[in-house]
């Protein structure tokens, strides 16, 4: 799925990274030697790290003091080994409710991207640590985070849709229909999910009508606010 | 009336406990007499039977008093001798006999048990004692309400015109005439009164006394528990075992395969770079997806080890995540407050696991609850499907596995699954949540009571003397010799207050009475403070 994805992005992944000024960013991961790889990845990509700390409470701080533009954070961080830097994140985004916050975990766990959609404000993703391999993929999701997107592991995406699967209007969709739907809850533009699944943008534009008048959501042709509606839409079916 | 109802329920028990003092006094013939034949002439074999007549009796006497104090008495035999087996040449042998059936060397190891088991010589003593101090007991109340009532009769009885002896000795006082009867009246009422009043006392005494002497010793308790917690150990550790080479298993065949794979690809990239670099692009392509392939089966096997939500936020959100990623429609209930042992946590949420997915496969379910909550020391998880019921843990089948998980924390598992549904499967775990904590559960299944350390002799003494010194100062000495007073009497008889000079005799009889109360109140504050502990 990733070499898919990766074969079938143009260069054009490429000058997005260079459109926009340096992302500031705070990096929360325990591990020295992915620490080191992350921040060298995004600085690479024209990304200026302001922080990079190992623990919750470091993080917190490097939030408060830095006011980064986008937090990639670790869920499993020092000193409990628990969920110390999603709760970080999470208390962080309750003092600013825009901060943007990319989770980065060894497995993902429907219950978490739950918290983190909870609140709908969007400017967050939820990625697994091997996402990383794909790096200007994984760069992109950073960036796409950072301007107020989402970016959510297609594994969420398939969790989520599968525990969605009896909804009665899910099951109206036809499957390539899901597959623009998946896509879109990962957080990705018409743009990125026609070269995904190699089909026009307009016919994806055409899909998502579909998809949204079938499950009786308001068009929107504001790209995150459409994957906001998306998720939202499958984040409280499930509850 | 319904104040009254625990005396008269004790004068009823009262019944019983002398009927129950006949019984032992056949069941002490039959006993000695396996003994005395026993071993005396030989007749080995007549010994179980008097122990089994032993044994009934004493089980009788256990479930009787376990009722009435709310408070069973469990069993406190040795667990019966494994059966013996067989050497390599077939033979059994035991003592350096051998023997071609395994019959005998049984026999002789089940009367060895029972000679050896403290549990038999406690149950003898208690058959020989018992008769006397039960029927003691029993006797007292009732004899005391019986002559009570004879004394309240007393005008009704007596009879001046009947001929030969007239005089009736009552309590001391002779009844020579109608107005005697009419003042003894309040004596027997009074003596009635003591007599109910004592029922329950004396129940309870009894009470005490049957479990000093039924309950199991320590040591035989103690042996229980090795003998059940041996057992527990080995499923533990054969468990673990197979777990263990499960895992082995898991990542001999996935994860290092495919790290060979991995390796292998890699090199052969590293061989193409040169002369064809687009090939080697490819190869290095495909390392990378089956690097995240090895991730992803690392994944799943650290989900079977030990899932990270569990890790991360414990039982409560490990059991939500499990709902969430559920095919079925479930609902979750969380009631747990602080820290769980770890242990337990994983036990548990296997379990639930476990009978989640048993809903789904086997009930063809649609809609599971699941409770989880932790109160009194024990976390109690149900789990409730509207499937076609029927289920039953088989050998092989996942309740029993779940049942391995968690027997060695003393865990249970019901199931209550009619044909047509619904099944609830229900775990419960003994374990201290957070700062709580409870020794007295974890101390394990044979003492289940909560065993209140047995009275001591002094305090013994002290409970069955004090109502007869008491009652004694009390009634005859103060309270009659004071209705005698009053009345005026010749009669003296055995009152103390009676013989003194006249401005002593008030004095006295005052004193006589607060020496009884005094020795009551502090009686039935412990009594009290009993009943309160056996309460909680």
């Amino acid at each position: 799925m990733l070499t898919g994805e990766r074969t079938a992005a143009p260069a054009g992944v490429a000058d997005v990274a260079e459109r926009s000024g340096a992302v500031r960013v705070v990096l929360a991961e325990d591990q020295y030697l992915l620490r080191d790889g992350l921040t060298r990845l995004l600085q690479a990509h024209g990304m200026e790290i302001c922080a990079a700390v190992e623990s919750g409470e470091e993080l917190l701080a490097a939030l408060r003091a830095e006011r980064p533009d986008v937090a990639v954070v670790d869920i499993r961080l020092p000193p409990t080994f628990t969920d110390e830097g999603l709760q970080a994140a999470l208390a962080a985004r309750r003092e600013r409710p825009e901060l943007p916050v990319l989770i980065l975990s060894q497995h993902v766990e429907q219950l978490y991207a739950r918290e983190l959609l909870a609140d709908g404000s969007g400017a967050v993703g939820y990625l697994l640590k091997d996402r990383v391999f794909a790096a200007r993929q994984f760069v992109d999701s950073v960036r796409r985070v950072a301007e107020g997107g989402t970016a959510m592991d297609p594994e969420v995406i398939a969790k989520l849709l599968a525990s969605n699967a009896r909804d009665e209007p899910l099951g109206r969709l036809t499957p390539r229909e899901r597959e623009v739907l998946a896509g879109m809850a990962e957080g990705r533009s018409n743009a990125a999910i026609a070269r995904q699944l190699f089909l026009s943008e307009g016919a994806v534009s055409k899909y998502t009508t579909n998809i949204f008048a079938k499950l009786d959501l308001a068009p929107s042709d504001d790209d995150n606010r459409r994957v906001r509606a998306v998720l939202a839409y499958l984040n409280g079916r499930a509850e | 009336m319904s104040r009254l109802r625990p005396y008269v329920t004790a004068q009823g028990r009262a019944v019983v406990l002398v009927a129950l003092a006949a019984v032992e006094v056949v069941a002490q013939a039959v006993m000695l007499g396996s003994l005395v034949l026993g071993f005396g002439l030989g007749l080995l074999f007549l010994f179980p039977w008097g122990v089994a007549a032993a044994r009934g009796t004493a089980g009788a006497a256990r479930a009787l008093t376990g009722r009435w104090t709310g408070r069973p008495i469990p069993e406190p035999y040795l667990p019966a001798p494994p059966h013996p087996l067989p050497g390599p040449d077939g033979r059994y042998r035991h003592l350096g006999i051998s023997y071609r059936s395994p019959a005998l060397p049984e026999f002789f190891e089940r009367v060895h048990r029972l000679l050896s088991d403290r549990a038999t010589w406690r149950d003898t003593l208690w058959l020989i004692a018992d008769p006397v101090v039960g029927l003691a007991l029993a006797a007292l109340p009732l004899l005391t309400v019986g002559y009570g009532l004879f004394g309240m009769a007393l005008p009704l009885l007596w009879d001046p015109s009947y001929p030969g002896d007239t005089l009736v000795d009552y309590a001391g006082v002779e009844v020579a005439s109608q107005d005697t009867a009419l003042a003894l009246v309040p004596v027997g009422a009074a003596l009635c009164a003591l007599g109910l009043w004592a029922g329950p006392r004396a129940m309870a005494l009894h009470g005490r006394w049957t479990r000093s002497l039924l309950a199991p010793a320590r040591a035989s308790e103690l042996a229980l528990q090795v003998a059940e917690l041996d057992q527990k150990r080995t499923a533990a550790t054969d468990w673990q075992a197979a777990e263990v080479r499960r895992i082995e298993r898991d990542l001999h065949d996935g994860p290092q395969a495919r790290l060979v794979a991995l390796g292998m690809t890699v090199s052969a990239a590293e061989e193409l770079v040169d002369t064809d670099p687009a090939a080697a692009k490819v190869l290095l392509r495909q390392a990378q997806d089956s690097s995240s392939a090895v991730l992803r089966e690392l994944r799943g096997l650290v989900r079977g080890i030990h899932p990270p939500v569990l890790a991360e936020r414990g039982l409560g959100d490990a059991v939500r995540a499990l709902a969430l990623d559920s095919a079925l429609d479930v609902r979750v209930e969380v009631d747990l407050r602080g820290q769980l042992p770890d242990p337990v946590q994983s036990a548990a949420y296997f379990a639930v696991a476990e009978i989640l997915a048993n809903a789904g496969k086997h009930a063809g379910a649609d809609r599971v609850d699941i409770d989880l909550w932790h109160r009194d020391g024990v976390l109690r998880a149900t789990v409730t499907d509207d499937g076609r019921g029927g289920a039953a843990p088989t050998a092989g089948g996942g309740l029993r596995g779940v049942e391995r998980r968690i027997k060695p924390f003393d865990g249970v598992l019901a199931v209550s699954s009619p044909e047509g549904g619904p099944t609830t499967v229900a775990v419960e775990i003994p374990c201290p949540l957070g700062d709580e904590c409870c020794d007295t559960r974890q101390a394990g299944g044979a003492g289940a009571g909560g065993p209140r350390p047995p009275a001591g002799r002094g305090e013994l003494w002290l409970t069955a003397l004090a109502p007869v010194v008491c009652s004694v100062a009390l009634f005859p000495q103060g309270l009659v010799a004071g209705t005698l007073l009053v009345f005026g009497t010749d009669n003296r008889s055995w009152f103390l207050a009676l013989y003194l000079p006249e401005p002593l005799r008030w004095p006295t009889v005052l004193a006589m009475v607060a020496l009884g109360l005094a020795g009551v109140r502090p009686l039935l504050r412990r009594w009290r403070k009993g009943g309160a502990r056996q309460g909680c």
